[in-house]
């Protein structure tokens, strides 16, 4: 809307020259008003209807005439025009103000005329996205900017755990993950540095833990034989209360006297054994030991020495 | 050689081919026991026949006779465990047993061929007897008959573990106190 005080029509002051032509053109206009007073109370009588249909009769020719030289002047008027608009729109563009215009423009009630729904029908946002390069588009999206001035405590706590939880399909994340590729990457011993394991045997209900077990089938998978034969009994014996037991249990005079008297033997015959092969010159080493099938189960019956006896033979 | 490491070396020897000497020091024990026990047995025959019979009968065996009861004891004492357990009463008391040369138990027929031919260790003059010190497999003359060996075949772990609970000191708290701050013992 234009302002009366901002218009661009010239004041009387402005055109003190052209008073005259305003002049006239104003008793012009006031003469052309008052003919068409009379005219249309003369108009609606009957005798000038009348003469008005005669009259039409009359000129019939001429304005048939009239209205092919109408006819023409439009036809030929057009490229005229273009070339006057041409001609002058420059100058007006540089005559007008486009931010004086822009002002006076009242926005709200542009906007309030404007059909916004059918204007976005309107549109093709499938084509549009088709031309947008998403690529470049992230490329020059700073997101580091962009996270640092997001407050992310905010977000979170704006965030319903509970829910987002239970939403997630645990099922088919753990079947996506790489358990073994996730331990790969784990400092086990990092880790384990970390992990106060006193308090979390405190925690522990091994009673518990001990009743799910299965006992026999963890012993069935135990190698007994390759167990014992790992113990040192001699060791066992002479440092425990085992030994104390064994002697109290079997230190009858009958039996320490038999030990006696079979260790005294043993010993002689091995001193014997030695000086007969020292005369028959026969390596002791290469002496069969026993029989065969008593020899391979000897080791089952003697804890350890077996070795030891026959290098100390001579 | 000591005490200790005498018992050390002898509790290693289970399955081992015995000596000689464990085997005599064995048949001497066997030979007391069966005579004792035929002598026992022959006294006691008498004086069952003594008192059962009226007037003071007077048993009078004769010497053949009872020397082929001897003889058919000692066939008896001899030949049934070494055809069952491998082992005769002096035997188990030195810890030795009859085996068979590849060490499996003895028949039968092993027992019985080994008593048959043991006098022939005394027959040779104790000849015999030398294999069992010169022999690969300490075999004596019966025994390549019969084809058996005698090896060790007393508990020697729990003999072992018998006598390291005997040499092992008391296991009082003074002494174990006294231990650890001696520190470690060596294992055997």
């Amino acid at each position: 809307m234009v302002s009366d005080t901002e218009s661009p029509r010239s004041t009387p002051e402005e055109g003190e020259g052209d008073w005259g032509v305003d002049a006239a053109l104003g008793a012009a206009t006031r003469a052309a008003r008052a003919a068409t007073d009379v005219a249309s109370v003369v108009g609606s009588s009957l005798p000038a209807r009348l003469a008005a249909a005669a009259a039409k009769r009359l000129t019939e020719p001429l304005a048939k005439e009239g209205h092919e030289v109408r006819e023409r002047l439009v036809t030929d008027a057009g490229p005229a025009a273009r070339d006057a608009i041409q001609r002058v729109t420059p100058g007006v563009i540089d005559a007008v103000n486009i931010n004086e215009v822009l002002a006076a423009i009242d926005m709200d009630a542009l906007l309030d005329r404007i059909d916004i729904d059918r204007l976005v029908g309107r549109v093709d946002v499938g084509g549009i996205v088709a031309k947008v390069d998403v690529n470049e588009l992230v490329q020059g999206v700073d997101v580091d900017g962009i996270v640092s001035r997001v407050d992310v405590a905010a977000v979170v706590e704006r965030v319903d755990v509970d829910a987002l939880i239970s939403k997630v399909n645990l099922d088919s994340l753990l079947e996506r993950i790489d358990i073994g590729l996730l331990l790969d990457r784990i400092d086990l011993n990092l880790l384990l540095t970390k992990i106060d394991l006193n308090e979390l045997l405190k925690n522990v209900d091994l009673n518990a833990l001990l009743e799910n077990v299965d006992l026999d089938a963890l012993l069935d998978s135990v190698d007994m034989n390759s167990l014992v034969n790992k113990l040192d009994i001699d060791s066992l014996v002479r440092n425990t209360e085992i030994g104390s037991l064994i002697a109290q249990s079997t230190s009858g005079i009958a039996g320490e006297a038999l030990d006696v008297v079979r260790s005294q033997g043993v010993g002689l015959d091995n001193f014997l054994n030695r000086w007969a092969n020292r005369v028959l010159r026969r390596d002791p080493i290469a002496l069969p030991a026993g029989p065969p099938l008593l020899i391979e189960l000897a080791p089952l019956a003697l804890p350890s020495g077996q070795s030891d006896s026959q290098k100390a033979q001579p | 050689m000591t005490d200790i490491s005498q018992r050390e070396l002898g509790v290693t020897q289970q399955g081992h081919y015995a000596g000689a000497v464990s085997r005599l020091v064995a048949f001497c024990c066997d030979q007391a026991i069966a005579t004792i026990c035929f002598s026992i047995a022959t006294a006691s025959l008498t004086y069952i026949i003594v008192v059962i019979t009226p007037d003071n009968y007077q048993l009078q065996i004769p010497s053949p006779l009872l020397s082929g009861f001897y003889v058919f004891w000692l066939f008896t004492y001899y030949a049934y465990p070494w055809s069952t357990s491998g082992k005769t009463a002096g035997m188990a008391i030195l810890g030795l047993r009859v085996v068979q040369r590849d060490g499996s138990q003895t028949s039968l027929r092993c027992g019985i061929l080994r008593t048959i031919m043991f006098p022939l260790g005394f027959i040779t003059l104790g000849l015999g007897f030398l294999g069992i010190i010169t022999n690969r497999e300490h075999q004596a003359l019966y025994d390549r008959i019969a084809k058996t060996t005698v090896v060790y075949d007393w508990d020697a772990r729990g003999a072992r573990l018998r006598f390291l609970a005997r040499s092992a000191a008391p296991s009082s708290p003074d002494y174990l106190a006294s231990q650890a701050m001696e520190g470690p013992t060596e294992p055997v």
